[in-house]
């Protein structure tokens, strides 16, 4: 029947292709089983051709390992076998019946209707294979002496390939019987062998059973010998014919008597080494699910439901794992089983010398106690070695535990780790680990302490390790060297540093954190070494050593580059105190970071001891208790500060009350934590607000952003047109006088000329110096502060105002101004200056000593010559545009025209706003924002207006560029005409660079002639580009009815509304070089 | 029949118009994005043979991109058969085609390697002008007398090609003039220095030189003044020799200083 099904499925497999076959729920059922079959056989064969199991129980239907399961399984599968055969036999007689044929002939499985089906392994009944009759009886797996290896198995006759290929077309019953055939096989094996071919931890267990009956069967043996010898004595006894040989006979038979007691504590420490060698097997197998599971959860595979479950079985098999370690600890104090021996007699007296047995009694005396010896040597190392392995399974199922807490469900974690019966059972446990493991190590590491030098040699004989080793010990003194020359190899790394990342030999935080470096090098080697020691099976606490060690390095880092950054002049301000708070400061980081360092150090050893369970969670809790204690404390030191900075940040609210009463109250300490989260709060937004703030870019970005805004505004609701502004603010913005109330203390290089004019005076030869800068930088202001610095040398000031070219033209002029006879050329001039005293001359605008033309450079190299002939009688400070002081580095080519040149910097974001506030002030009028205001409560907010105040500061710093007088100039043209006397910021938009896109060349060299000499007439620019006349006057023409130049005096110049965008542009098309 | 039926069987004939239509695209995206980068980059002229660098990349990225958007559409391919076709493909492709495929792996050499950039001057086998475009299969170059020179990608990876300007805006130019050896040499050198850094054209963020040589030109002794100094932008090479020769020549006209002549020495 089953056959004529397999034929029936195996057509239709066959077929399927061509005809579907629809199978009903039986023969689907029925395919299905097959195919559970087929797969199992062919795991089977594979593992008797040498392959692995993972799965043994599914395999083998039992544990292979559990020898009383195996013996009930056996007559199971037996019986099972038995039927499968009786139907084939039947089946084969009804076909030989049907053939007319002898049914013994048929060949086996021809019956179920397969040509050249699988036949069964000849099992032929040999004296490992035969079952045991008796159920119940293990199948002398303690009697048979165990095979070598995997190889012990022989796979069955037929070829495993060739069966494996017919498998495929086998039908049910023949796949089936071939099945139990190679379970049979494995399973009728001793339980030694089959531990071995299953390996692993099985292999591990079977070694030690097999060691265990290797010393059963010694004692055995030692027994029968000892019994046999005793025997002996006895009859020597008996037989002996004075007292003293008979004696010396009884003595020897109590000795042998002894030795057979040797022989039963030998066995019974057999029987119980194979007793615990079961234990932990099934050990082995009660704790694989759990691992599984976790192994599992990694991949996201185990639920909260199972986890709970698992962990409660954890926690029940620790409690019997740590009872036994604790018994095993407690057996370790015990008697021995082998006592000392008694003798009777002293063998040693006369009356025993000469005797026959003297010696023998002597010699068996002396073989008593050394086999006693060794047993007692034996027996103590078992006992150790059970407690290894009782803390062993303790230690590996504790950590799994712990592991199992992060899937537990809410509930049950809160059930097993809070304050309840669960918990404080939870606490108990990791307790009584705590002092077993404590218990054991106090036992055994003096012990293991004196083995440290075989120890070594063996780290250093094992290739492995030997590597490592040296590299740590070389790590060692690599650090030990770079630690006593840090301050020279820091200096080496910043050298380098400096030459490959080109950070400034004094850029402030590379100096400021280069101290950091030697801490830092520690760390990473400390680091280095942690990693290393990994792989060198290190003891335990040379481990936690290092770790310890690890964080004082880390705490030293951390407290070298907080120090540092806290003790800043930007993040704690300047002022007299400043050393005072610095002190301060650095001594509260210390009390943190030693703080914390103690607390981590403290949960270190917790978490080595204990694990990161119970004890560890209580731990962490009492760390917490204590970070908040020492917070508090450190807080009331900086009770004060905290109280102003709070009142001084936010003056108004609640808190700001409640902060204003108890600052010198008792309950102020109540409202001091809230108060300082919320000042450090407000600490960490300003500072990183100013570290953005610091960098130009990101203000210039500021800038952009907000002039969008303004552009925005402009679209929308158009640009309202100047308005005439009151008279005082366009004295207060025009070009004035300094006078105290306008000065913005901004002269670079003032105090080194003023340095180099008082030597000068004292007779030291003195160095022609040159102020370059753009237009409007604020050279005639500085040569103005220069002047009424040295009055009382009377300092003649002039400006150049005509372009000089030749040098009878410079002569002339120069002659003219130091109120000398007119002369044409250099050495009348010179003659005459030397006849004069000494003096002081300014001169401004000294661009327009060049043109750039030919022959524009003979004015500049005429007065040069001048100034190199007249040096020790006139100290000379000029000032360049600095487009133009472009132009003549360009053409002189490293030639020093001046022996110092100073360009004058653009001035910062800070200095124009204080620029501009003093004008304001100086005008006395106030000036409003509410333009850009777009809400009433904006309008209310004095923070908003403030900020936006500042916002628009900071465009027109954008948009000049740091030049303060084209600042002045745009923050005017925003000015309108208010109410009540006061003006108004309108929103205006700036000139367009754009625009200046339409220029064709022409008009473009124009412009750029113009910028570079900041001011020219028509027959210099001619002969600048070179145009015609004709030409010339149209494009000037043309350009100042745009409005971006503007003529005075027949000269013309950029329009000041203008400049900045002109410039932009010129620079754009690569035309201005800088 | 069935080995037709089994080629024809890849290609979606449902997504051919897709694939048209992104091949359309990848052309007009490669027109705007040339014609929006030279836009751009005479805007900002500082900045204009980056941004023209940059417009190739990306018409480069566009073109293979597009290419394999357009295959991927117009053909229903398996990863195993992309494998498997893109090998035939390219085989057959390779031979059939061998100099173009050479050209288009010199083009992404040509952007790899930078021999000369979009915007550079370089001379080619005889060829001088800038190149305006570097393609898939050819480099564009126009010459300073506007003829539009096409040459295939392969030819620079075996022939020297030299770049005047080498990515940068500014070139160095070169330009000689002669002088009577009997002539007044400083001045003329001094009218040289003079001319080459006054030029509008001239480039200030690089330094100038006039070097001074006698040679013998057209059977006279001769005095060459070389004067070497950047333009500040390639396309004013020749504005910048006209400019500078012209103010010379002016200079030297009024400075007396006379060309190379036969000298008449007296007794």
């Amino acid at each position: 029947m089953g056959g004529c099904l397999a034929l029936v499925l195996w057509f239709a497999s066959g077929t399927a292709a061509e005809e579907p076959v629809e199978l009903n729920a039986a023969e689907q059922e029925q395919l299905a089983e097959r195919e559970r079959v087929l797969a199992n056989v062919r795991a089977l064969e594979a593992f008797v051709a040498g392959g692995t199991v993972d799965d043994a129980v599914s395999l083998f239907g039992v544990d292979p390992a559990d020898g009383d399961a195996v013996t009930m399984y056996l007559g199971s599968l037996e019986r099972d076998l038995a039927a499968l055969e009786q139907a084939d036999l039947a089946a084969r007689a009804d076909l030989a019946e049907e053939r007319g044929e002898d049914a013994n002939e048929l060949p086996l499985g021809e019956a179920s209707g397969e040509d050249g089906a699988v036949d069964p392994p000849e099992t032929e009944p040999t004296s490992e294979t035969e079952p045991t009759s008796e159920p119940g009886e293990e199948p002398r797996e303690d009697r048979e002496e165990p095979s070598a290896g995997p190889e012990a198995l022989e796979p069955p006759e037929e070829p495993v390939a060739d069966a494996s290929t017919d498998l495929a077309d086998a039908d049910l019953e023949t796949l089936r019987r071939r099945e139990l055939t190679l379970q049979l096989d494995f399973l009728r094996r001793p339980l030694v062998e089959r531990l071995t071919l299953l390996g692993g931890e099985h292999a591990r267990v079977a070694q030690q059973l097999r060691e265990a009956q290797a010393l059963r069967d010694e004692a055995e043996a030692s027994r029968a010998r000892a019994e046999h010898a005793r025997q002996q004595a006895l009859r020597e006894a008996e037989e002996a014919n004075d007292r003293a040989e008979r004696e010396l006979a009884r003595e020897r038979a109590r000795i042998e008597t002894r030795f057979a007691e040797l022989a039963d504590g030998q066995r019974e420490h057999a029987e119980e080494q194979t007793r615990r060698a079961q234990e932990a097997h099934a050990w082995l197998e009660a704790t694989r699910d759990i691992s599984e599971a976790l192994d599992s959860a990694e991949r996201g595979a185990l639920t909260e439901l199972r986890a709970d479950a698992l962990y409660d079985r954890a926690e029940h098999l620790l409690s019997d794992a740590r009872a036994a370690y604790e018994d095993a600890l407690v057996e370790l104090d015990e008697p021995s089983r082998f006592p000392p021996f008694e003798p009777e007699i002293n063998p040693e007296e006369e009356r025993f010398n000469g005797r026959q047995s003297h010696e023998e009694v002597r010699r068996a005396l002396v073989r008593l106690a050394e086999k006693r010896a060794e047993l007692v040597e034996e027996e103590t190392l078992a006992r150790r070695q059970h407690v290894q392995r009782c803390a062993d399974d303790v230690h590996n199922l504790d950590r799994r535990r712990i592991d199992l807490l992060a899937h537990l469900s809410s509930e049950h974690e809160e059930r097993v780790m809070g304050l309840g019966t669960r918990g404080a059972r939870t606490a108990q446990g990791e307790w009584h680990q705590l002092t077993a493991n404590t218990r054991w190590y106090v036992q055994r590491r003096p012990r293991e302490a004196q083995g440290v030098m075989d120890w070594l040699g063996d780290v250093f004989a094992r290739g492995s390790t030997r590597f490592k080793l040296i590299e740590l010990i070389l790590l060692f003194i690599i650090c030990a060297f770079a630690i006593r020359r840090r301050d020279t190899l820091v200096d080496r790394i910043r050298e380098q540093a400096e030459r490959v990342l080109a950070i400034g030999k004094n850029a402030p935080i590379w100096v400021r954190y280069a101290a950091s470096l030697s801490p830092l090098a520690v760390v990473v080697t400390i680091g280095l070494a942690e990693h290393w020691m990994r792989d060198l099976q290190m003891a335990d606490e040379l481990i936690l050593g290092v770790r310890v060690l690890m964080r004082y390095a880390v705490y030293r880092l951390a407290m070298s580059v907080l120090v540092t950054f806290f003790v800043r002049k930007d993040v704690i301000g300047d002022g007299p105190t400043r050393p005072r708070r610095q002190a301060r400061i650095a001594e509260t980081l210390r009390a943190i970071g030693r703080t914390l360092l103690v607390l981590s150090v403290v949960l270190l050893i917790c978490e080595t001891l204990a694990g990161t369970g119970y004890l560890y969670s209580v731990v962490r809790l009492a760390s917490w208790f204590c970070i908040a204690i020492a917070g508090w404390v450190i807080l009331r030191r900086w009770r004060s500060e905290v109280f102003t900075s709070y009142l001084r940040s936010f003056p108004k609210g609640r808190l700001a009350t409640f902060v204003a009463r108890g600052r010198d109250s008792f309950w102020g300490a109540l409202v001091l934590p809230f108060a300082f989260c919320l000042v450090a709060a407000r600490a960490v937004v300003v500072f990183f607000r100013d570290a953005f703030m610091r960098s130009e870019l990101s203000r210039r970005l500021l800038a952009y952003f907000f002039r969008r805004q303004i552009e925005r505004t402009v679209e929308v609701e158009g640009t309202a047109g100047p308005t005439l502004l009151p008279e005082k603010v366009y004295v207060s913005f025009g070009a004035h006088e300094l006078d105290d109330q306008l000065r913005v203390d901004h002269f670079p290089f003032l105090d080194e000329t003023l340095v180099a004019l008082a030597a000068w005076m004292e007779g030291e030869p003195a160095v022609a110096r040159a102020l370059v800068g753009e237009q409007g930088i604020g050279k005639s202001t500085w040569m103005a502060e220069f002047g009424s610095r040295v009055a009382d040398l009377e300092p003649t000031y002039a400006v150049l105002d005509e372009t000089l070219t030749t040098e009878a033209e410079v002569c002339r002029f120069i002659s003219e101004l130091l109120g000398d006879p007119i002369v044409d050329t250099m050495e009348e001039l010179v003659a005459n200056l030397d006849d004069n005293e000494r003096r002081v001359v300014l001169l401004d605008h000294c661009q327009n000593l060049v043109l750039r033309a030919i022959g524009g450079m003979n004015g500049l190299n005429a007065f040069t010559q001048i100034l190199r002939h007249t040096s020790d009688r006139v100290f000379w400070v000029c000032s360049f545009s600095r487009y133009s002081w472009e132009h003549v580095r360009y053409v002189l080519q490293g030639e020093d025209a001046f022996e110092q040149v100073h360009v004058m910097p653009k001035w910062t974001e800070g200095q124009i706003t204080e620029l501009i506030d003093r004008r304001i002030e100086k005008a006395n009028v106030s000036v409003s924002y509410d333009a850009f205001l777009t809400t009433q409560e904006a309008r209310e907010q004095e923070r908003e207006r403030a900020e936006l105040r500042q916002r628009f500061f900071r465009l027109a710093w954008d948009n000049a560029d740091g030049i303060p007088r084209a600042a002045l100039r745009g923050f005017l043209a925003s000015l309108a005409r208010g109410g009540d006397g006061e003006v108004r910021v309108r929103p205006t938009s700036a000139a367009d660079a754009n625009e200046l896109e339409a220029l064709q060349d022409q008009g473009l060299f124009v412009l750029h002639a113009v910028v570079l000499h900041e001011n020219l007439s028509l027959e210099e620019l001619a002969r600048v580009l070179p145009l015609g006349r004709g030409m010339g006057h149209s494009l000037l023409r043309l350009l100042c009815s745009r409005g971006y130049l503007v003529s005075h005096l027949g000269r013309y110049r950029v329009n000041p509304d203008w400049e900045r965008a002109v410039v932009r542009f010129l620079r754009r098309k690569h035309l201005l070089h800088t | 029949m069935l080995e037709n039926t089994n080629i024809l069987q890849f290609v979606r004939l449902s997504g051919l118009p897709a694939a048209l239509f992104v091949i359309i695209a990848i052309g007009i995206a490669s027109r705007a994005i040339h014609s929006f980068t030279d836009q751009l980059g005479q805007r900002f002229t500082e900045r204009r043979l980056l941004l023209q660098q940059a417009g190739t990349m990306i018409r480069f990225l566009v073109y293979f991109a597009g290419i394999g958007v357009a295959v991927a559409l117009a053909f229903n391919l398996t990863r195993e058969m992309w494998l498997a076709v893109g090998g035939t493909v390219a085989v057959a492709l390779g031979f059939a085609f061998k100099d173009l495929a050479a050209s288009v792996v010199a083009g992404l050499t040509i952007l790899f390697d930078r021999p000369f950039q979009v915007g550079d001057r370089v001379t080619f086998e005889g060829h001088y002008g800038e190149i305006t475009q570097i393609g898939l299969r050819s480099v564009r170059l126009v010459s300073l007398d506007d003829n539009l020179i096409t040459i295939p990608n392969n030819r620079f990876l075996v022939e020297a090609v030299s770049s005047g300007n080498a990515g940068a805006l500014d070139m160095l130019i070169q330009m000689d003039f002669h002088i009577g050896i009997d002539q007044d040499l400083s001045r003329a050198k001094e009218i040289v220095r003079d001319a080459i850094t006054s030029s509008r054209y001239t480039y200030l963020g690089k330094p100038w030189s006039v070097l001074v040589n006698e040679v013998i030109e057209d059977g006279y002794f001769a005095l060459r003044l070389r004067a070497k100094a950047y333009v500040l932008d390639v396309h004013y090479e020749k504005d910048f020799e006209t400019d500078v020769t012209e103010r010379i020549h002016g200079a030297f006209r009024d400075h007396a200083i006379g060309p190379p002549a036969l000298l008449h020495r007296g007794p």
